[in-house]
């Protein structure tokens, strides 16, 4: 992971809608007053579902000024955690998992195929806009690695075929289904073999 | 008191500290890049690691509480394993560049890698680099120097008050930087250059000038406000190269403002190393004899009652004391100290200092301004009025709005009737102010200056005696005066009033009432010249030179020695730390000149004579550095008259405020930063 | 004993032993050289007259860190620098007073970059004592006519360092 960029290409404001900004006063309620802080990272979240997945700078503006904290702080947020992304992403956001237990079972392999139906460089965005692809670190689903963040999805249990089948679909605009790609039941053991030391668990 | 052994020395220390603290206390030295007294902890350097008993791993001692029993180790094989590791890791990423940095020579991290670094490098990976950030024309970033220890961090949004520097990123990736590289908006903001271990912020006005070694260290006081913050001034031969901070906890702590820092370049520029006359309209050089001469003859030849004196703003106490000798000696009866008229009652002691004193206002539970903006009239007071702040949310009241103060407080009213309803306790205000137990009031000058002027200073005073206020513990009233030598010039008595007229000086002055005018580095003074015969004697050639007919060159307050009293009534020695340019000559000795000319007699004999009369004449003193004694006046002043009128804090062109600051370079650019911030906020 | 000195002075034993060496020193190498025509050996490490180097590039070497100026014990290094244009820290003034400097070589011992050296060159005596305070122009001058040398010298002492 590199320093996230910020983009080049700005929009000149940001405002909630008027059914974020509803979500927004929920999500002030769970604070106490005077920890109105706390918030920042709901709302910057909020701010890159309204926003095409990324944050522009206006929205961080607009947050600091929503919960009167320096811009400053909102900008060492957005910049410390992965998931904010403060650059237009495409359509479909692919987040390849590269930690060890995908490495393992070849993610390396993944990356390859996103660097040549996507884009050669991650997070650039694809030729036909639709997508881009990005590394990640470990993303919680080691069970079934290797493994891919679509959007808001899973894509479990891939190699290079179904990985390029999955690509493929992405850039005709028509997803594939998330889960497992090698039939498995979340995370079960596969061909139904759903015994550990003889008793019958799953 | 809890017991804590370190290193099998058993020692007693107070609750609520940290185990370096305690460490500290039993005089074993631990070393540290983020851990700083006076910020907030932040334990991410890692550099203190102690050993604790019963603990698996050593811990970080800056952030560890000491708890009564700890057995804590400093000299042990772990302790020195865990600092070389962390050293080497701080190293790995570090430049090898001290031969071309700046804090070469007074780096911490170069001092500390010599005890636990390692002589060679086991990384071999690409270093990593990081792009430079612009913080403005003070501040010269090289941010692969970095070892992320956030105390410019913490002391931007502590101290500073201004929350724009941030560390983004993480990881190998994390950057300091301000919000979208714009400077830093704070008159504190060069002390984060004092406060970076490594040399990732340096300088920029001193970048590759001199090497700590070379530079002979005056340790003196400052003069640009009234506040005195100790300083150590560095020269290389003639040049002052540049002003460092030195502790002291009553004033300054260990801060200075950007002001008294960088205008040492203005000690350099436009300096009067000549005597001059104007000859035919344009300024000639001359000789001591001559000018002399002419003075002593324009003096003679000129009724008493039409000459007129007047002291700056950067004057020392002998200087002013010598002056008025001289004047005595000749008869003049117009002087007067202050570059506008505002209101003074020199009676007793504390009708003109800040009573509470500056560090009294950390124990202050209720502050009120009156007409003052102390951010840009006394920063480091500012500095301390936040500090308060910060730690206790104390209320902040203010008559008049003085702008962003860099804390939160409220506008009770923003005319004198406000403050008339104040001391009859007939506003929210006044009981805010009554139901605290340790409050304080600080007038500032731009009141002083209204109308009732008089009536604001003697209603507040009279308040805070009728509810107790004043008292031989706690004293609430304070003036902040703005120049460093009036407090002096009070005390010795360098102004003529009367008790029914305290402006005579300046009405005679603006109706051109004067003939002969002798200004002693009075570059502020409000004056349009007429047909006024006038003798400049001064550092700088600033704006009074340039239409002075007589010039006579002086030191500036680095090249002569001399006594200051601040605003608190602390009394400080100024030290000669270099020498002036040219053939001036020290102001008590110029006054010699003209009196041995005059009467056939010197003033004083020699200087240690001066200084002795001048301490003679100082009210109520007991030592240098201490506070005065007496608390309470007991003399009754009248109120004066009353006018509504609406309390305007008159702004100070901060950066600009005296002739040193409007010759130097760097104040220039800091202005021209300041302005552009200004006009890029208006503009969004 | 008395036998045996008696047929050394009867046979001049002493006397021809005397010539047998000096006729063998005759034929055996000179041990003096003809010194301004001909010049003796020097180490590599020999601490003769100071040069400023320069880069391949043409540009000089020394950063202006001052630290050839705090370590010299007599004092007879001045450094001026300034920071160029570019950004880069260079000297603007580096003066050696020849006459203080007692060779100790601490000064090139301290150098970062290679930039201050003391070449093999020892004859530049001279008529006037002001020649002797060398200037920045003087030792690039240096420099640059003993360039092959000092890097040749630098490279053989490397092993050691």
């Amino acid at each position: 992971m590199s320093l996230k960029k910020v983009h080049d290409k700005q929009p000149e404001t940001f405002e909630f809608t008027k059914e974020n900004l509803e979500l927004a006063n929920n999500i002030l309620k769970k604070y106490p007053e005077g920890r109105k802080k706390s918030a920042v990272m709901p709302l910057l979240y909020l701010a890159q579902n309204q926003n095409d997945n990324w944050i522009p700078l206006a929205a961080l503006k607009y947050i600091g000024k929503f919960l009167s904290m320096p811009y400053v702080n909102v900008y060492e947020v957005a910049t410390f955690y992965t998931m904010y992304n403060l650059a237009p992403v495409g359509k479909y956001f692919v987040q390849v998992c590269t930690t060890s237990p995908c490495l393992l079972r070849g993610a390396n392999e993944i990356v390859k195929v996103c660097q040549d139906k996507i884009s050669e460089n991650k997070e650039t965005i694809s030729k036909n806009g639709l997508c881009s692809w990005t590394e990640v670190e470990c993303l919680g689903a080691c069970v079934n690695a290797p493994m891919i963040q679509i959007n808001n999805d899973y894509y479990e249990d891939l190699d290079k075929n179904s990985m390029e089948k999955i690509v493929d679909s992405l850039t005709e605009n028509k997803p594939l289904k998330p889960g497992s790609y090698r039939g498995r039941k979340s995370s079960a053991p596969e061909k139904n073999e759903n015994k550990i030391n003889g008793t019958n668990n799953a | 008191m809890p017991k804590i052994i370190i290193n099998d020395k058993e020692i007693e220390f107070e609750n609520g500290m940290t185990v370096l603290q305690a460490c500290e206390l039993a005089g074993f030295e631990i070393p540290r890049f983020c851990y700083h007294e006076r910020l907030s902890i932040a334990g991410n350097c890692r550099m203190c690691l102690v050993e604790m008993e019963k603990s698996p791993k050593p811990i970080a001692s800056c952030a560890m509480p000491a708890t009564d029993g700890m057995n804590i180790k400093t000299n042990t094989s772990m302790v020195e394993k865990a600092r070389k590791g962390v050293m080497e890791f701080l190293l790995a990423n570090h430049p090898l560049d001290c031969p071309v940095c700046d804090q070469g020579g007074e780096c911490d991290l170069q001092d500390q890698s010599l005890y636990y670094g390692f002589d060679k490098s086991r990384f071999k990976e690409n270093k990593r680099e990081v792009k430079d950030k612009y913080m403005g024309p003070l501040i010269k970033t090289i941010m692969t120097r970095c070892i992320h220890c956030t105390r410019c961090v913490r002391f931007a949004t502590e101290v500073g008050g201004v929350t724009e520097l941030g560390a983004i990123g993480r990881g190998e990736n994390m950057e300091i930087t301000t919000y979208l590289e714009k400077s830093m908006e704070s008159e504190l903001s060069a002390n984060v250059i004092d406060l970076c271990p490594v040399g990732a912020l340096t300088s920029k006005p001193y970048a590759f000038e001199a090497r700590p070694w070379e530079l002979k260290k005056t340790e003196t006081i400052d003069v640009m406000d009234s506040v005195g913050s100790n300083i150590r001034v560095d020269t290389y031969g003639w040049e002052v190269k540049r002003i460092l901070p030195r502790l002291n906890n009553n004033i300054n702590e260990e801060w200075i403002s950007d002001k008294t820092r960088y205008a040492c370049d203005g000690l350099l520029k436009q300096r009067l190393d000549k005597p001059y006359k104007r000859e035919n309209g344009k300024l000639v050089e001359s000789t001591w004899d001559e000018i002399i001469n002419i003075v002593c003859s324009k003096i003679k030849e000129t009724e008493k009652n039409l000459v007129a004196a007047h002291v700056g703003d950067m004057q020392s106490m002998e200087t002013i004391n010598s002056f008025k000798s001289l004047l005595d000696s000749i008869g003049v009866n117009n002087y007067d100290f202050r570059e506008k008229p505002f209101y003074i009652n020199p009676e007793n002691k504390i009708n003109y200092i800040f009573n509470t004193s500056i560090k009294g206002i950390e124990e202050s539970d209720c502050i009120v301004l009156v007409g003052s903006n102390p951010r840009h009239e006394a920063t480091m007071v500012n500095a301390r009025i936040r500090k308060n702040f910060v730690n206790k949310k104390t209320s902040i009241l203010s008559f008049g709005n003085p702008g962003d103060l860099t804390y939160d407080y409220t506008i009770v009213g923003n005319t004198t009737e406000d403050i008339k309803k104040f001391v009859n306790k007939q506003n929210k205000a006044s009981e805010i102010f009554l139901k605290s137990k340790k409050p304080i009031i600080i007038i500032g000058e731009s009141a002083l200056e209204l109308e009732s002027g008089q009536f604001i200073l003697e209603s507040i005073k009279k308040f805070l005696l009728d509810n107790n206020f004043i008292n031989e513990k706690w004293n609430a009233f304070n003036i902040l005066i703005q120049n460093a030598s009036s407090i002096g010039a009070i005390d010795i008595g360098f102004l003529k009033i009367s008790k029914k007229n305290n402006f005579e000086f300046f009405n005679k002055l603006n109706n051109h009432q004067f003939s002969l005018l002798y200004l002693v580095g009075s570059d502020n003074l409000d004056f349009t010249k007429k047909d006024e015969f006038i003798i400049y004697q001064g550092s700088h050639g600033d704006r009074t030179a340039q239409i002075a007919d007589i010039i006579l060159p002086s030191p500036a307050f680095t090249e002569q020695n001399g006594l200051f009293i601040n605003l608190e009534g602390r009394l400080q020695k100024s030290i000669k730390s270099t020498y002036p340019p040219g053939v001036a000559k020290e102001d008590w000795r110029i006054f010699n000149l003209i009196s041995r000319h005059l009467n056939n007699q010197d003033l004083f004999k020699n200087f240690k004579e001066l200084r002795d009369n001048t301490l003679k004449k100082i009210k109520d003193h007991s030592d240098f550095d201490v506070l005065p004694k007496t608390k309470i006046s007991q003399e009754n002043s009248e109120i004066g008259s009353f006018t509504n009128e609406s309390v305007l804090i008159k702004a100070i062109d901060y950066y600009f405020s005296n002739s040193i600051a409007r010759s130097s370079k760097t104040m220039s650019d800091c202005r021209a930063a300041r302005s552009k911030n200004l006009k890029n906020q208006t503009g969004t | 004993m008395k036998l045996n000195r008696f047929f050394k002075i009867i046979f001049l034993s002493e006397f021809v032993k005397a010539i047998i060496i000096a006729i063998k020193e005759i034929l055996k190498k000179k041990k003096t050289i003809n010194y301004p025509f001909e010049k003796g050996k020097i180490s590599p490490r020999f601490r003769g007259e100071h040069a400023l180097r320069r880069y391949p590039n043409g540009e000089e070497r020394c950063i202006a860190c001052k630290l050839c100026e705090a370590v010299c014990p007599a004092q007879a290094i001045t450094i001026e620098n300034e920071e160029r244009p570019d950004g880069s820290r260079k000297t603007t003034r580096y003066d050696i007073d020849m006459i203080k400097c007692i060779y100790c070589g601490l000064c090139e011992e301290s150098c970062p970059v290679d930039a201050i050296v003391q070449g093999p060159n020892f004859e530049f005596s001279t008529e006037t004592r002001e020649e002797l305070y060398y200037n920045k122009e003087k030792l690039l001058e240096n420099g640059d006519r003993w360039e092959s040398v000092l890097a040749e010298n630098i490279k053989l002492d490397k092993p050691y360092r």
